[in-house]
């Protein structure tokens, strides 16, 4: 996430007969999606422990009436907002994953974000995003812009400006970076902010002739409509990408306002609709275009919030929460275990998967790039690939 | 090297471009050879001494009004209530916005560069957003108090923060109460405002700052109130050290911890000298040297400015400019005093970033993270535009120079070579990838 200068990318790896990129010869490559909910999703309030007296009493005001939430099971149901992922529940391809954190958790959101970025250990830090080896791995498809973040920054894919795009949007991005002025290029500077100025222009000015030819195949089908929630239009651009298949394989989109330290309930619910909206309009349009058996979706967070609500109808910053893995090839279910309410650490939940081992099911069973030698080698994947 | 061909020695020039950038916005040609002239050393100086006024615009008329609340409507019918805050809403957002033009239109004209880009690095610092604060008037009120302890004492200006109603809106401070705590302000107290990240404090100490901070209030102007009765009157342990602490104590404990001199030295470092941090030895001198002045800012500052690696030709280029300096930047140096706001205020908008509304608590992301290809393309489109404005006179504003002159009077050395030859030289640096480095 701090990305600071550039380091070149290695040569991607050379592809074997289990093809880096998860796929056959031939087959479709597959795709990884990243959601960001950023500022700390209350995941108490999310996958709700709902005939729990201890949730009731820790949160007088913010806990969700038990006929409420949507159950999943005896124990825990979903918040009622997140009604659109009902439906991938009931096929089996939405799993669960309860208490998802780390060790030594911290609870600064620039620490704890850095952190599950980099996937590194709370002692210490680390430059690249977790990503990085990953691009370094796939295989250059297309223009070689292997990773797309539809938003303002890099987050997990630092240290990889060569192979990824950071952008807001494409249409006003292909027009204007048809003025850019190829710069001439120097080596040697010593200078890093100068070379990434350098990475930053050629990856932009190749991205951009990929993205005109994914522009006109849009405006064929595009229907101009009402505003709609941001996320809902990232995710179909996503899935617009995914589809016409021009290279990048992952994608990361970001969903912001979850610091709720002051009147969550509001808030947190128009949250939770706007992520099922968008992952319903993401899985939609994917199965739509027959991509959704090639597509994982993942959702990280910096941190789940506190057990007990705060004097303010609101949470502050926790530390363990479930995270939701999606797409056609999903095993779904509740995995892990559920946050146990009479043992908190410190007033918090105690975690139960390592973050590191959900990223290590995306990157070796559903891209099959192997963890050797990156941050996640030793971290066990999850059986969430069907 | 002759003066009636146009050109310079280039290491002067270069001297004087570095100081120019670094101290402030950047000169226009013509200024930055005047600088060369009087030497790096003076210029230096004399921002150092920075007397005048940051900010010599007159504010927006609405600044000297007192204020109209969204409490106010209250007690007034449900339909009235509702268009009367979507009318007060609307002003809102019209006022911020011309209080970012105000700042920008200033940022042109000061006669105090260096004041106005620590001021710009407190306001990254010592956050709050106009989207959660909701009154641009609070926003000008702290402006104001940020302007007024910019480069003076860092004590008076971490105490006139806590007492700031902007800053203690954003950070929830009147939710802190001795029966209900509320540790928003208090943990950024201490990871952003003072110690920093890993400076030293731990969870206890977070929740005893908070405790410490409690019974701060707002009255019905939003002036800072203390309300005794709110406030948990107990022992606290900071720092290790023990007392009955309300703020102004908890400024004193935060100040006599090294760390807080040495994490604001980290940021200036990196704002001011080099994006890689200093080195652990000259971190603690430079902490030492601030806390022995009793936070001057000044003082640090020019030690600063005598680091043997800020004088170091390897600086040159090193630092990416923000939007604000790069489209102040780019005015100055076309000789530009004047602009229309709402253009600077958009174009820095577009460069993502929106003044008075950082994205987050830890303000906005800066160095090379102000790059990417999006932002890019957004400085292009700036200067691409600025250039066709009829108020640009870019034969004047070059004229009779050479173009080694002009790029050594615009671009860092070494990275000359990357602007393409032909058509105006100042035109060609203003588009170059290198006119984004400070």
């Amino acid at each position: 996430m701090l990305g600071i200068g550039l380091h070149h990318a290695p040569l991607a790896a050379v592809a074997s007969a289990d093809e880096p990129g998860g796929a056959s010869p031939g087959a479709s490559p597959r795709a990884l999606v990243l959601v960001e909910l950023k500022g700390g999703n209350d995941g108490l309030n999310t996958v709700v422990p709902y005939r729990d007296a201890r949730y009731r009493a820790l949160r007088p005001k913010l806990a969700l009436a038990a006929d409420a939430t949507l159950a999943l099971d005896e124990r825990q149901g979903l918040h009622p907002a997140l009604q659109p992922l009902m439906r991938y529940w009931e096929r089996g391809e939405l799993a669960i994953v309860n208490g998802v954190g780390y060790s030594n958790p911290n609870r600064s959101h620039f620490r704890s974000i850095d952190i599950w970025e980099t996937a590194s250990n709370a002692d210490e830090t680390r430059v690249d995003g977790w990503l990085r080896p990953v691009m370094a791995a796939l295989p250059s498809r297309g223009t070689g812009i292997k990773g797309v973040a539809l938003d303002s920054d890099d987050g997990p894919f630092a240290g990889s400006s060569l192979d990824s795009v950071v952008m807001g949007n494409l249409q006003r991005f292909v027009n204007q970076s048809r003025h850019l002025a190829r710069t001439q290029a120097l080596t040697g500077t010593g200078n890093a902010a100068f070379e990434h100025l350098m990475a930053v222009e050629r990856a932009t000015l190749d991205a951009s002739a990929v993205f005109q030819r994914s522009l006109e195949a849009k405006k064929r089908e595009h229907d101009p409509d009402a505003k709609r929630p941001a996320l809902v239009e990232k995710l179909e651009n996503v899935a617009r990408l995914i589809a016409l298949d021009l290279g990048p394989q992952v994608y990361k989109v970001t969903l912001a306002g979850f610091d709720t330290h002051v009147d969550q309930a509001g808030r947190h619910r128009r949250l939770m609709k706007q992520l099922a909206q968008g992952l319903d309009a993401l899985a939609g349009r994917l199965r739509d275009e027959g991509r959704w058996s090639d597509t994982l979706v993942m959702t990280y967070s910096e941190f789940g919030r506190r057990a007990a609500e705060n004097g303010s109808g609101g949470t502050d910053h926790g530390t363990a929460a479930p995270q939701f893995v999606m797409g056609g090839r999903v095993r779904g279910g509740l995995v892990g275990t559920p946050p146990d309410l009479g043992r908190l650490v410190d007033h918090d939940l105690a975690f139960d998967v390592d973050f590191r081992r959900l990223y290590a099911t995306a990157v070796t069973d559903w891209l099959g790039v192997p963890d050797k030698g990156t941050p996640l080698e030793g971290f066990e994947p999850m059986p969430l690939i069907g | 090297m002759s003066k009636s061909t146009g050109t310079a020695n280039t290491t002067a020039l270069q001297g004087a471009r570095h100081v120019l950038q670094r101290s402030g916005f950047g000169e226009s040609v013509s200024s930055t050879l005047a600088a060369v002239d009087a030497g790096a050393d003076k210029v230096l100086s004399e921002r150092l001494a920075g007397k005048a006024p940051i900010a010599p615009l007159p504010p927006p008329a609405w600044t000297r009004q007192p204020l109209t609340l969204f409490e106010s409507f209250r007690d007034l019918p449900k339909r009235e209530a509702i268009s009367a805050r979507k009318a007060l809403r609307k002003a809102q957002r019209q006022q911020i916005l011309e209080l970012r033009g105000w700042w920008l239109s200033n940022l042109l004209v000061t006669d105090n560069p260096l004041g106005a880009r620590l001021t710009l690095f407190w306001q990254n610092h010592f956050t709050s957003s106009h989207r959660k604060v909701n009154y641009a008037e609070l926003m000008y009120r702290q402006h104001v108090s940020l302007m007024r302890h910019a480069s003076g004492s860092f004590r008076d200006l971490l105490s006139a923060m806590l007492r700031d109603p902007a800053m203690l809106i954003y950070l929830d401070a009147p939710r802190n109460r001795r029966d209900k705590p509320n540790e928003n302000l208090g943990r950024e107290l201490l990871e952003l405002f003072t110690l920093g990240e890993g400076g030293g404090y731990d969870q206890r100490d977070v929740r005893e700052v908070a405790r410490a901070l409690s019974g701060i209030q707002l009255d019905e102007t939003k002036a800072y109130r203390f309300n005794p009765k709110r406030h948990d009157a107990g022992d606290k342990l900071i720092l290790g050290e023990r007392g009955a602490f309300a703020v102004d104590e908890v400024v004193e404990v935060l100040l006599a911890h090294p760390g807080t001199a040495e994490w604001i030295v980290h940021k200036l470092w990196q704002a001011f000298v080099l994006p890689e941090p200093p080195e652990r030895s000259v971190r603690a001198e430079l902490g030492a040297l601030y806390r022995a002045s009793d936070y001057d800012t000044r003082t640090l500052m020019r030690a600063l400015f005598e680091q043997p690696a800020f004088r170091a030709t390897r600086s040159h280029g090193q630092l990416v400019k923000s939007p604000v300096e790069f489209v102040i930047g780019t005015c100055r140096a076309l000789g530009l005093s004047q602009a229309e706001p709402l253009v600077l205020v958009r174009a820095t908008q577009a460069m993502g970033m929106d003044l008075y509304a950082p994205p987050t608590v830890q303000g906005w992301p800066t160095g090379e993270r102000w790059i990417n290809a999006q932002s890019l393309l957004a400085r292009d489109r700036f200067v691409a535009n600025l250039l066709r404005d009829d108020a640009v006179d870019l034969e004047r504003a070059g004229a009779g120079r050479a173009r080694e002159t002009i790029l050594g009077a615009t671009l860092a050395s070494g990275l000359h070579d990357s602007v393409p030859a032909g058509g105006n030289p100042l035109e060609r640096a203003l588009r170059s990838a290198a006119w984004n480095l400070n």
